[in-house]
């Protein structure tokens, strides 16, 4: 007999997040004319907002460390030292070293490309896909909104990790499934594996801020103002793109802010399924769960990870808070 | 009312954890104090069945082997001993056995234990409308496979029960690892009247009839079975009047570990392993110096080799992939696991095995290998992919063997890691067969028989269905069908050398290193002694040493 | 109202055979099978557990007869996994547990949020405020299987106050009804918050206070009605994900609920496992959408459904 089915360990929790309701039902919504003017006015109130400049300020500078990690860190993210396994912070390894030897604030820069690029490539997908569908369903009304938003519930309760295997088995298949390798295939390795993550997180998350647009759109369409446009015959894009998209905004961002550390964990979780990333390849995820396992025994290995995914976080609320506050053009201090 | 209900969720809250730090918990025991009782509690995960013709799992065979018993075993020097079998003749042909049972064996609800419970129970695990999966271990056995793959009928299988005590088995040809296959649980008895009034329901702790030293009490699926002494067992009284298996979730490794310290476990199982961080701990930390065991399991890891790539397929390759492991310094630094270092693929106490015949480590004969095969320096030879499932074991042994490669032999690894099912049938598939290289792999003896590795893995009959590597040998085919039907010991294990001389030859395949089970056992727990097959541990022999 | 209701409900026949039907369908496009094992598994073995349990049969017929037996006599057949176990056998027994866990953790979880986002809202940029909405922060960004092993080391390994895990006595609930509580208490102390923030700088309650009305209970209540509604919703799709049981916390507390399913019915291809687990997420999260709709109304009295 061969060994039993290997430990499955904490993987996938739910993928859902709740929704994040209207939350900026106060205002009226700004007029369109008015617009660029806003854009400007947003930007200066969102630099006087020092926490939010703080959290700009970090996440540029992650950002950075994850651009600039070839040149930034101090050692390459795959080198082993198997005479210095699982080292405390030390001058040569600020950070320590995992069981491997490795360096863990070199694998901390990389694995902020992988982390970033799953929490920001999610959320623009999850915004691409979950404002027209909201948008459509709370403008048109009727059988449309029924049926977008039924379909919604329905794709809210479908098993998620099935849904994972099939897309992440099905891209594998297609990008390397024989002839020559495509460009496609080029992106895929280099995000470690993780092009259909990408495209199955995108596929079960948007059902939240399809929830949160239509919201919007169902409270302002019936507001004077956009009455207004509609009886100087404004047309549908007009008052769509004009009057009512902005105002889904605010909450748009906050549930942004709450879905990139949503994302980043989701990878985490899938790599114990053997969907996540592809090894030496580390996230930011992944090492949390590794740190997760050493926590008695060597436990920089997860205050590390997790201390930069908790900036992290903490940054994408500030400025989301800050972003929020500067849009909304009624709010004063 | 915020208020209210803000106090009331505060003091329900404190009020619970009042009375949790009053209690103290009732089942915690101080962790080094001994109890009282002949208790004694272990972790398991939930067994997917306890009906022994239908068990395929480790852990589902844990319980079925304190609860069942068959005709004969096995001890750990290879000496065979009856259980419910007095004594056995076999005829001179080797193809017929005869087992007398004993007198006055019993089923926990009172029943004679009868030959004709094991005709029955061997007949109905053949027959296809039962879908065992271990059914093929049953083929020896005349027309087994004629009624498993061709639909003859179940009653025509060799076996019969000739009166109560006597039971006559005929084989479609002389196998001389019978016994031991006899020794397994597809061929224990089982009784028929609770099978035929229950269904696939007579294994719930209200309807389960047993053989065996034990009984099951309760069965709270997902939290605990708990086993009681069989009063009516023949054989010596077990010490400990009960068992009690803790279920937890599969891979639950820390929590068995916390619950241990805690003092809510005595001791954990060959079947819920130690992570390797906390084993590293408590081997370092002098309280659980006494209480960290290791024992020897029949069990090999090894790389699977992709006999149909052409680069793979020169002797001289696959060697100097294998000579440049340390694998001393895998398994204690890199693994951190209990285990020892493997030269040939075949673990101690299989006989045939001769581990001086195989190469052994060495990096510079590695490097001249190579050359020789036509790399110099890993010059021309093309990116190797090493796939695995997903377990922390596997993919640190990939991230090792990627950089050990590069760095011996300038050959580059890339890995590829598979979700458990994706990875179990990609193994069938032109995935691999036709663009796979290497993958991890593993073999745990099912009864220790030079039969179940030379035979079951290594003849190119069983190829595609077991490890699939490609690898073929007619030399070899002849040698581990001839040793099948060898009723000689000798002669048998002499046929078994020759074979594995081939194999160490050829390297079809680049051992890793053998397993141990390493458990931990409070000092109050006497006799807690595995077996190398399969991590049985008889609870018979366990006692506690009570207060 | 009543019609409105009653279109809902209807409206979940439509929703379960759609969920029905994809989950169906990805069951069918999943590499691996339930058969597929680290020992191969004998064509022979595997034709005859394929009979067994009736894969045998055309793809489009496995998919009518299942749907009739869920609908004819709500059985979801039996599990691949746990032989002589059927679905119905694994939702009693751990749907009850999952309930149970999720309520308790719910009720703490928003007595907790709400307390915090209303107390912060008040206290608005005090350190009062700061502490709660790091709280906030940190309970959606620190993952549950890192904050349960925290609790074990502390209360159960450090102070021997808790068991580590199990379930069934009280005690042995407090820190996975926490470990749960959090997320919902992070989540809800932030929406509460910046709902409440928005009432208190709304006219009718600026009015209130210029009009020097008296007592803060009075504005509380006044303010809070309203800024419930966001709160309200956020906790109503919350308790339909809670109480259908959390693998995380199951996980690492060892509670023997219907969450461990989600993951190890995908794990071993255990699909009557999934999708009787699937229906009744299903079911739970659409009746949460309901209840939080017609609750919706009751709040504001504004809404109106027809």
């Amino acid at each position: 007999m061969t060994e039993p089915q290997p430990a499955s360990s904490p993987s996938l929790p739910r993928a859902r997040q709740p929704a994040a309701p209207a939350l900026s039902a106060a205002g009226e919504g700004w007029p369109a004319l008015a617009r660029g003017g806003l854009w400007r006015e947003a930007w200066r109130r969102l630099r006087r907002n020092r926490a939010a400049l703080a959290g700009l300020v970090f996440l540029a500078l992650v950002a950075l460390g994850a651009l600039g990690a070839d040149l930034l860190a101090p050692y390459p993210y795959w080198q082993q030292d198997l005479a210095a396994v699982r080292q405390g912070p030390s001058p040569q390894h600020w950070l320590g070293t995992d069981e491997l030897g490795r360096d863990v604030l070199s694998r901390l820069l990389y694995g902020a490309r992988i982390s970033l690029a799953v929490g920001l490539i999610v959320q623009l997908l999850i915004v691409l896909i979950g404002v027209p569908v909201g948008a459509l369903a709370g403008y048109y009304g009727g059988w449309l909104d029924t049926l977008l938003m039924r379909a919604v519930d329905v794709l809210y309760s479908l098993p998620d990790l099935l849904l994972v295997i099939v897309v992440m088995s099905t891209v594998r298949a297609a990008l390397h499934g024989g002839g020559t390798p495509s460009g496609l295939a080029a992106v895929d390795a280099a995000f470690g594996g993780l092009l259909g993550v990408f495209v199955a997180l995108a596929l079960t998350s948007w059902l939240t801020v399809a929830r949160l647009v239509r919201g919007q759109v169902l409270y302002y369409k019936t507001r004077e103002f956009v009455e207004a446009a509609r009886a100087l015959g404004a047309s549908t894009p007009r008052l769509l793109w004009g009057h009512l998209l902005p105002n889904t905004l605010a909450p748009v961002i906050v549930a942004a802010t709450f879905g990139v550390p949503h994302a980043i964990l989701l990878e985490a979780s899938l790599s114990f399924l053997g969907l996540g990333v592809q090894a030496p390849l580390p996230s930011w995820g992944a090492m949390i769960l590794e740190g997760y396992k050493a926590m008695r025994a060597q436990p920089h290995l997860l205050i590390a990870p997790a201390t930069a995914l908790s900036l992290t976080v903490l940054s994408c609320n500030f400025v989301g808070d800050g972003l929020r506050d500067a849009l909304d053009p009624w709010l004063r201090h | 009312m915020l208020a209210l209900s803000c106090r009331l969720a505060i003091g329900l809250v404190l009020a619970a954890m009042v009375v949790a730090a009053c209690r103290g918990g009732p089942s915690a025991r101080d962790a080094t104090q001994a109890p009282s009782e002949q208790v004694l509690r272990v972790p398991t995960t939930e067994p997917p069945t306890l009906d022994p013709g239908l068990a395929t799992d480790h852990t589902s065979l844990d319980i079925i082997w304190q609860l069942f018993e068959g005709l004969v075993a096995f001890d750990d020097q290879g000496n065979v001993y009856g259980v419910e079998a007095e004594r056995w003749t076999v005829s001179d042909d080797g193809r017929t056995y005869t087992f007398q049972l004993r007198d006055g064996l019993r089923w926990s609800d009172g029943h004679p234990v009868t030959a004709a419970d094991y005709e029955y129970a061997w007949k109905r695990n053949i027959a296809p409308a039962t879908a065992s999966d271990y059914a093929n271990v049953l083929y020896p056995v005349l027309n087994a496979q004629r009624i498993h793959k061709e639909g003859a009928d179940p009653s025509t299988l060799g076996v019969r029960a000739v009166d109560d005590r006597t039971l006559v088995v005929q084989l479609e040809q002389p196998a001389a690892y019978f016994l031991r296959l006899a020794a397994t649980w597809t061929y224990y008895p089982l009784p028929r009247w609770a099978i035929e009034r229950h269904g696939d329901r007579w294994t719930e702790a209200e309807n389960i009839v047993t053989n065996g030293p034990f009984k099951l009490q309760a069965w709270r699926h997902n939290q605990e079975l708990v086993l009681v002494r069989n009063d009516t067992y023949w054989g010596p009284r077990p010490t400990l009047e009960r068992a009690i298996f803790k279920v937890f979730p599969e891979g639950a490794e820390e929590q068995w570990v916390a619950a241990y310290e805690a003092g809510e476990l005595d001791a954990t199982t060959t079947n819920t392993p130690l992570p390797p961080a906390q084993a590293d701990r408590l081997r370092s930390d002098p309280r659980y110096q006494n209480e960290i065991r290791r024992f020897p399991a029949s069990a090999t890891r090894f790389i699977v080799v992709n006999h149909r790539r052409p680069y793979l397929r020169d002797p001289r390759v696959r060697q100097a992939l294998g000579l440049a492991i340390d694998r001393e310094r895998l398994l204690n630094d890199v693994l951190r696991r209990a285990g020892k270092p493997a030269t040939s693929l075949q673990p101690e106490g299989i006989a045939g095995r001769k581990p001086d015949l195989w190469p052994t480590e060495n990096v510079q004969r590695a490097r001249e290998l190579l050359a020789e095969a036509g790399y110099p320096n890993g010059q021309g030879f093309p990116e190797l992919t090493f796939t695995y499932n997903t377990a922390d074991v596997w993919k640190t042994l990939g991230q090792y063997l990627q950089q050990r490669w590069k760095e011996t032999l300038n050959i580059n690894v890339r890995l590829d890691n598979m979700e458990w099912k994706v990875f179990l049938k990609w193994r069938y598939e032109p995935g691999w067969t036709a663009q796979g290289d290497l993958y991890r792999g593993g073999w745990v003896s099912d009864f220790e028989d030079p039969y179940n590795w030379y035979n079951t893995l290594w003849d190119s009959a069983e190829d595609p269905t077991q490890f699939n590597g490609g690898w073929g040998n007619r030399e070899y085919d002849a040698l581990v069908r001839r040793a099948r039907a060898e009723l000689d010991p000798a002669a048998r294990v002499a046929l078994y050398e020759q074979a594995e001389a081939l194999l160490a030859r050829d390297y079809i395949h680049i051992p890793l290193f053998y397993d141990q089970y390493e458990v931990l056992v409070k000092p109050y727990v006497q006799n807690f002694v595995p077996s190398r097959v399969l991590g049985e541990t008889p609870l018979t022999k366990i006692a506690i040493a009570t207060r | 109202m009543g019609r409105y209701l009653l279109r809902r409900v209807l409206l979940l026949i439509p929703i379960w055979l759609a969920v029905y039907t994809l989950t169906f369908a990805l069951m069918q496009a999943t590499p691996g099978g339930p058969w597929d094992r680290e020992k191969p598994v004998p064509r022979e073995v595997r034709e005859a557990l394929d009979r067994k349990y009736g894969l045998d049969r055309p793809v489009w017929q496995q998919y009518l007869d299942y749907l009739a037996s869920v609908v004819t006599r709500f059985d979801f057949g039996p599990s691949y996994t746990s032989r002589g176990r059927t679905v119905n056998d694994i939702l009693a027994d751990f749907f009850p547990v999952s309930l149970t866990l999720g309520l308790l953790a719910m009720a703490v979880g928003t007595t907790l949020g709400v307390t915090l986002g209303v107390v912060s809202a008040l206290r608005h940029n005090t350190w009062i405020d700061y502490l709660a909405m790091a709280f906030a922060i940190g309970g959606v960004s620190v993952p549950a299987f890192v904050v349960g092993p925290l609790l074990v080391i502390v209360f159960a390994l450090g102070l021997g106050w808790l068991p580590t895990q199990g379930w069934g006595r009280p005690e042995q609930a407090v820190l996975p009804v926490l470990t749960l509580a959090l997320l919902p208490a992070a989540l809800l102390a932030r929406y509460t918050r910046a709902a409440m923030l928005e009432v208190l700088r709304a006219d009718y309650i600026r009015t209130a206070r210029a009009k020097g009305l008296p007592g803060r209970l009075v504005l509380l209540r006044h303010a809070l009605r309203n800024a419930l509604i966001p709160v309200v919703t956020v906790a109503g799709v919350l308790l339909g994900t809670i109480i259908t049981g959390s693998f995380y916390v199951e996980f690492v507390f060892n509670v023997p609920g219907l969450g461990r399913y989600f993951v190890t019915a995908v794990t071993n291809r255990d699909y009557p496992v999934l999708m009787g687990v699937t229906l009744l997420f299903a079911t739970a999260v659409a009746v949460m959408n309901l209840l939080v709709d017609v609750l919706y109304a009751y709040l504001d009295p504004r809404i109106r459904y027809d």
